[in-house]
């Protein structure tokens, strides 16, 4: 399946990719693009180019519609990429509905602060994106209006994490529907717009990229968390960089992952470990890893390595180990030193070996382990000094352990 | 020791154009001594024999010394006149400290059709100390309409010239000037040019240079210690009235001079304005105006007040006059406002006469005490203790001087005394160290205790300084915490129920229509009030200022204040403004509350300042806005918030050199007759918003400064630190019960607050504090504040969780934090023997015995320690086993070691 396929798949009403054109790829409702340009970079996956506003008055118009704004609405959803190349000095629309009193709008400003706002007689409801939107950096945007006969929110999704900062707090409209709005808008508004109850004028971003927006009306609007994150952003994601084994990962080492909506693609089809060594992320990426393939991905994380953030966009599973070395020093060479899983609750057991040598070469041992809480009992036997045992907890840092072997005084 | 200078005053109604003299009491050297007049800055007064309108020709004359024991008068005509001013003399050794050197008197004459005229002095040696002393003209002009002929701008230039200029060309004009170079190290000379005050008044930056405008910024230090000697007005090129070639410069930050025309809004100069500003350690100047002192009618008027502060029993011949008047109106009834006046009287006498009454005549004066400029060092003392605040006993204080303190001690002394006349309470400080440049001693604050007091230090030789101090937490308002700030700023509004600008002239009111309100919610430490915005229109609005938004050459400028909304602002909306529509500097609010600041102008730049929080409702916040232009602090624009720099920006540095006037709407709210541009006019990105008021917003201790700004530290320790308000305070007491009242807040989480806990001051002095599982959230920005200035040892036991950044002591305290742990050794043998040792460094050895029992009775053993990172040494002897010795590093966190006795086989 291609991306398009997997929004279509969720019943949009109409969907525009704006990479050649503005027209709807569903129901014929297509838009009239004033100004802008389908130049823009791409945004999404299986979509070519995007839609550009290249200046503040460019815009798409849309058709109006009683799927998209000319009923009222009680349920409400819309969707899509966008990315702008700078910071915005004045307000800017990216996509809106309505006039001076109701609106179902995306905004951006002071900083790139964003804000999703939904007007209507009763009400003005605000959600506020968490971060503020980083210049060419892709991002999904998503809002669905439920009025009071179904869910009675509001609710925003930025790369498919529920956006919770909002005025009022409760998100409710209280009310059964949305009312009839003027057309929709992606980029200028052709008039004033209401922003808090407030009528001004606001503008095309500079420069504003969009693809692959998709509208839902009724029942379909009802998207839950996980469509949102699964379906209709993390398949649409492109990846920084695609990986298929090993040695595409290790070109990867001691780099950082930039902030992007998806860092790694692992694109195998069956089961695989990978090890990473010293790759972290960008704290803003949102997906750190993901994989297609319909097995387990076994991800190592080696030598700093911070991978957390998993996506799988078929069958399969990641499972992420962060794996940590135990170096005990002090040791007498020729000694044989053994380290003990201490299984028993006395803490005083020589249960099961994790690992150890019968000669050791050096005054060093370094065993490495899967990160994870663990006491163990490490044992130590040489000639001429007494038998040293001593438990140490394991965990996912790094830890080096200095022994000090006491002389056999009896001999 | 007596002042090395000394003035005698001169009062006098000269009647005759050439051949008048006065004889002076005490004969001077014509090298050491020079006049200077003490009356409006264009140095008229007008006849004595009637109160008509006056020309020229009757208003102008000149002094001038013409013997060892003479001055003479010059004037156009024989209509007397009164030519008031005083004469200083140098009576010190040549090559003294506070000498001057006359370099010479001259004349300058202006023919009819000439607007400047220049002549070169010769015997210059630093031509930036020299002061050109205007001391009148005679003029032929003879209409009231010609007084832009009549006053002219005086200065030294580049190449050791005076240079004259005046407005109009009328009349033939004879300028008399004698140029007086302050040789003495003992004296700093500073210069000032205005040039943009024709529509407002202005602030300029004082320079070394002698034209004003060159060398490098010149600081006085203290205007305590400076006084205006001289400055001179060119007039407008057409304006003639009385308002517009009269002016006043007065004190601004301690590198900047104001000068306004504006007792008339109509009036308008164009001209240059100059200023010399002299400045001497021993010098003492206290000030006073009047914005609408009464005048006689060709008489002295009721004697001017004599400045609060200033001496009663100096002599007469040790005291000068600062002197500035001018006049409403702009009509020609000359020679209004022009008031000639001298001290009379040491003990608190000021004369002042004038020609004629009418208008709203002002006046700025003050009384320059000499009795300190007495020949010997003077010393600098740069700072105690680097912020100037000591504790009631601190040890080991250290005073800072470029040098002059003299290599030894000897008789030289430390006093801590209650006053800065050297009067009240005096405490000798013990000292430890005395160097040329330093001097450590410990204070003993006795009835000093808790106040603000001044150290005085005395050297061997007997030169003294003074500086003023802090002492222990004195009872000290957000208020004063403000007006000490250096430089000092040119507007405050407290909103403590008013509108009134408390340092300047721009007292705010309700111009909206709108019901704004002063809300019984203080959002300020120790306030009663804040101003309330609660409607979308609503605002409140200050005149037009010069140093504020309608100056066309600002370079810098700051505004700060504390705001708190009482919700989310849905609307996009103004906190505050300045200017309108294109250019603006403006905090703006939206998107769930985020902060923005933008500087918007025109056709010049335009730069916005992000914060990276959204404000949270009902938290008061501090707000610092500083404007840079191109060249000032690399051009860079900053905002803070809570005294935290912002790190986000866009268009930032500022291209141009300048920020031009943006009159209209300094507001708080939006005054909503006009949008408000938004984006960089100079591309194609900007709008016209019709921005709202917030809805809900707080106001209080708005400050506005130009041409300087406050350093972070400044904005963080004196402007949030001392005024956030605390979640919960801990009353200062004895230690016992603090810790019972700290103890109340064990296992709280703190939320989002400025201030989290207030810690006062412990009758111990220093003390100490355990915090029992306290948290705060994040957004806390000061999670303790303590009071007092002695130290403070908090423990942050069981969780606690302290941020050392967040750890506030402004009034000169230290914070000091131990973080326990517990280690726990389990697994011993009972009835062992349980040693633990430092290993002193050295790994492996059993150094410092820290804690051990000789039979232990239980299986573990906890060990407390202070959290410090350390290597010990854990050693367990038992019956049957062989002795364990086990390495181990202590750290912040609590920690668990298992030991895993071993039995004995060969016992």
């Amino acid at each position: 399946m291609t991306y398009p396929t997997d929004i279509d798949a969720l019943g949009p009403a109409a969907r525009y990719p704006l990479n050649v054109d503005a027209n709807d790829a569903i129901a014929a409702l297509n838009g009239t693009n004033s100004g802008g340009v389908f130049t823009g970079p791409n945004l999404c996956l299986d979509t070519a180019g995007s839609w550009t506003t290249n200046g503040i008055t460019d815009r798409i118009t849309l058709p109006t519609s009683t799927l998209i704004n000319n009923a009222a609405q009680s349920r409400k959803a819309v969707c899509g990429w966008f990315s702008t190349t700078g910071l915005q000095n004045p307000p800017k629309s990216i996509y809106g509905e309505g006039d001076a009193t109701q609106a179902f709008r995306f905004i951006l400003g002071w900083g790139n602060s964003l804000m999703f706002e939904v007007d209507s007689d009763s009400f003005t409801l605000q959600i506020f994106g968490d971060i503020d939107l980083v210049a060419n950096r892709p991002y999904h945007l998503a809002m669905v209006f439920e009025g009071n006969g179904f869910g009675n929110e509001l609710r925003a999704y930025l790369d498919g994490v529920e956006q919770l900062s909002a005025e009022p707090v409760n998100r409710q409209p209280g009310v059964a529907t949305l009312a009839a709005r003027s057309v929709g808008e992606f980029g200028d508004p052709a008039g004033v717009v209401g922003v808090g109850g407030v009528a001004v004028i606001i503008l095309a971003p500079i420069n504003g990229n969009y693809a692959q927006w998709a509208m839902f009306d009724g029942a379909d609007a009802v998207l839950t968390g996980a469509e949102i994150r699964e379906e209709l952003f993390e398949k649409g994601a492109i990846p920084t960089v695609t990986i298929t084994d090993q040695a595409g990962l290790d070109a990867l080492a001691s780099t950082v992952r930039v902030n992007s909506p998806l860092c790694i693609l692992v694109n195998v089809v069956g089961s695989i470990s990978l090890t990473a060594d010293n790759v972290t992320f960008d704290p803003l990426a949102s997906i750190h890893v993901q994989y297609n393939g319909t097995g387990i991905l076994t991800w190592t994380n080696e030598n700093g390595s911070n991978a957390s953030i998993g996506s799988t966009t078929s069958t399969g599973s990641i499972s992420f180990v962060n794996p940590a070395i135990l170096s005990v020093t002090g040791l007498i060479a020729g000694g044989e030193f053994r380290i003990y899983d201490n299984e028993t609750v006395n803490g005083n057991n020589l249960d099961t070996e994790l690992g150890g040598i019968e000669t050791l070469p050096g005054t060093t041992f370094n065993y490495a382990h899967d990160g994870v809480a663990n006491d163990v009992v490490i044992q130590l036997m040489a000639d001429g000094f007494e038998e040293l045992t001593q438990t140490i907890t394991l965990g996912p840092s790094n830890k080096t352990v200095q022994i000090f072997p006491i002389a056999e005084s009896n001999e | 020791m007596a002042s090395v200078i000394k003035v005698e005053t001169f009062d006098v109604d000269v009647t005759a154009t050439a051949s008048q003299t006065f004889t002076l009491a005490n004969a001077i050297n014509l090298n050491s001594a020079f006049v200077r007049r003490t009356t409006s800055i264009d140095k008229q007064s007008g006849p004595t024999t009637n109160t008509g309108n006056a020309n020229p020709n009757v208003a102008c004359g000149a002094a001038f010394l013409s013997s060892t024991t003479q001055i003479s008068f010059r004037q156009n005509t024989t209509t007397s006149q009164k030519i008031v001013g005083e004469v200083w003399r140098y009576t010190g050794a040549a090559a003294g400290l506070d000498e001057f050197i006359v370099r010479g008197r001259y004349t300058i004459t202006l023919a009819g059709g000439a607007a400047t005229g220049s002549v070169a002095v010769s015997g210059i040696v630093d031509r930036d100390r020299c002061i050109p002393f205007w001391t009148g003209a005679t003029n032929t002009a003879t209409s009231t309409s010609d007084y832009d002929g009549a006053t002219v701008s005086v200065f030294i230039d580049g190449s050791d010239n005076i240079q004259v200029e005046r407005g109009g060309t009328t009349g033939t004009l004879v300028i008399y000037v004698t140029v007086v170079e302050f040789t003495g190290s003992n004296w700093s000379v500073g210069h000032g040019r205005s040039l943009a005050h024709d529509t407002s008044a202005e602030t300029i930056t004082l320079n070394t240079a002698s034209t004003g405008i060159g060398g490098s910024t010149f600081d006085v230090g203290d205007w305590t210690n400076a006084m205006f000697i001289e400055s001179s007005l060119e007039a407008d090129t057409s304006e003639t009235g009385l308002s517009d070639n009269l002016g006043v410069w007065s004190t601004g930050s301690t590198s900047q001079a104001s000068f306004t025309h504006l007792q008339d809004g109509a009036s308008r100069n164009d001209g240059g304005a100059y200023c010399h500003v002299l400045v001497h350690p021993g010098m003492v100047v206290n000030r006073a105006n009047n914005l609408n002192i009464s005048e006689g009618n060709g008489t002295y008027a009721t004697n001017a007040t004599w400045p609060a502060g200033s001496s009663t029993t100096e002599a007469l011949d040790e005291l000068s006059l600062e002197w500035f008047s001018d006049t409403s109106g702009t009509g020609t009834a000359h020679a209004r406002g022009r008031l000639s006046a001298r001290i009379t009287a040491a003990t608190g006498t000021i004369q002042y006469w004038v020609h004629r009454t009418g208008n709203t005549v002002r006046a700025d004066w003050g009384v320059v005490e000499l009795a300190n400029v007495d020949g010997t060092v003077k010393l600098v003392i740069t700072d105690v203790d680097t912020d100037n605040s000591i504790s009631n006993s601190q040890l080991n204080v250290v005073a800072t001087s470029p040098g002059g303190f003299e290599a030894v001690q000897g008789t030289g002394k430390v006093e801590l005394v209650q006053n800065s006349n050297y009067t009240g309470t005096i405490i000798s400080q013990s000292i430890d160290s005395w160097s040329d440049t330093s001097i450590q001693f410990d204070v003993a604050a006795g009835a000093l205790a808790d106040s603000f007091a001044y150290i005085f230090i005395t050297t061997d030789g007997g030169a003294v300084a003074s500086k003023a101090v802090t002492v222990g937490t004195p009872p000290e308002t957000y208020q004063q915490a403000q007006e000490s700030l250096s430089p000092a700023f040119q507007h405050y509004w407290t909103f403590q129920n008013t509108y009134a600008d408390e340092v300047g002239t721009a007292t705010a009111n309700n111009g909206s229509g709108g019901t704004p309100t002063f809300s019984t919610t203080p959002i300020v430490r120790g306030d009663t009030h804040s101003l309330l915005i609660n409607g979308t229109t609503e605002y409140i609005s200050a005149p037009d200022q010069g140093d504020m938004n309608t100056s066309g050459s600002a370079s810098r400028r700051m505004m700060s204040g504390w705001i708190m909304m009482d919700r989310v602002a849905q609307a996009l909306s103004v906190i505050w403004e300045e200017g309108a529509q294109v250019n603006n500097y403006a905090w703006l609010i939206g998107f769930g509350n985020s902060l923005m600041i933008q500087f918007a102008d025109d056709q010049g730049d335009y730069v916005q300042i992000y914060f990276p929080i959204k404000l949270t409702p009902n938290r008061p916040y501090h707000v610092y806005m500083e404007f840079n232009a191109l060249g000032i602090n690399g051009g860079v624009c900053r905002g803070l918030l809570d005294g935290v720099p912002n790190v986000l920006s866009n268009g930032n540095t500022w291209e141009v050199s300048t920020f031009p006037s943006h009159s209209g709407n300094i507001s708080w709210g939006h005054e909503g007759t006009e949008n408000l541009q938004v984006g960089d006019s100079r591309g194609v990105d900007n709008v016209d918003i019709a921005f709202a008021s917030p809805v809900a917003c707080h106001y209080a201790h708005f400050i506005s400064m130009q041409q300087a700004e406050y350093t972070t530290t400044q904005i963080r320790e004196q402007m949030f630190e001392k005024g956030a308000i605390a979640t919960v305070t801990i009353l200062g007491g004895t230690e016992a019960a603090m810790q019972l009242s700290l103890d109340a807040q064990a296992d709280v989480l703190f939320a989002d607050a400025p201030c989290a806990i207030e810690v006062g001051v412990c009758t111990a002095g220093d003390f100490e504090l355990t915090l029992d599982n306290i948290t705060f959230e994040d957004r806390v920005s000061m999670q303790i504040r303590y009071m007092g200035s002695d130290t403070l040892t908090l423990v942050a036991a069981t969780g606690t969780i302290l941020d050392d950044i967040k750890l506030a002591t402004p009034y000169g305290g230290t914070i000091v934090v131990n973080r326990p742990a517990t280690l726990t050794v389990l697994g011993i043998v009972i009835n062992a023997e349980l040693r633990i040792y430092d290993d002193n460094g050295v790994g492996g050895s059993l150094g410092t015995e820290l804690d051990g029992v000789e039979s232990i009775l239980a299986s573990s053993f906890p060990y407390s320690h202070n959290g410090v990172a350390n290597d010990i040494l854990i050693q367990m002897i038992a019956t049957g086993f062989e002795e364990i010795l086990i390495p181990f590093t202590l750290s912040g966190v609590d920690q668990t070691l298992t030991l895993n006795p071993t039995t004995d086989t060969n016992s």
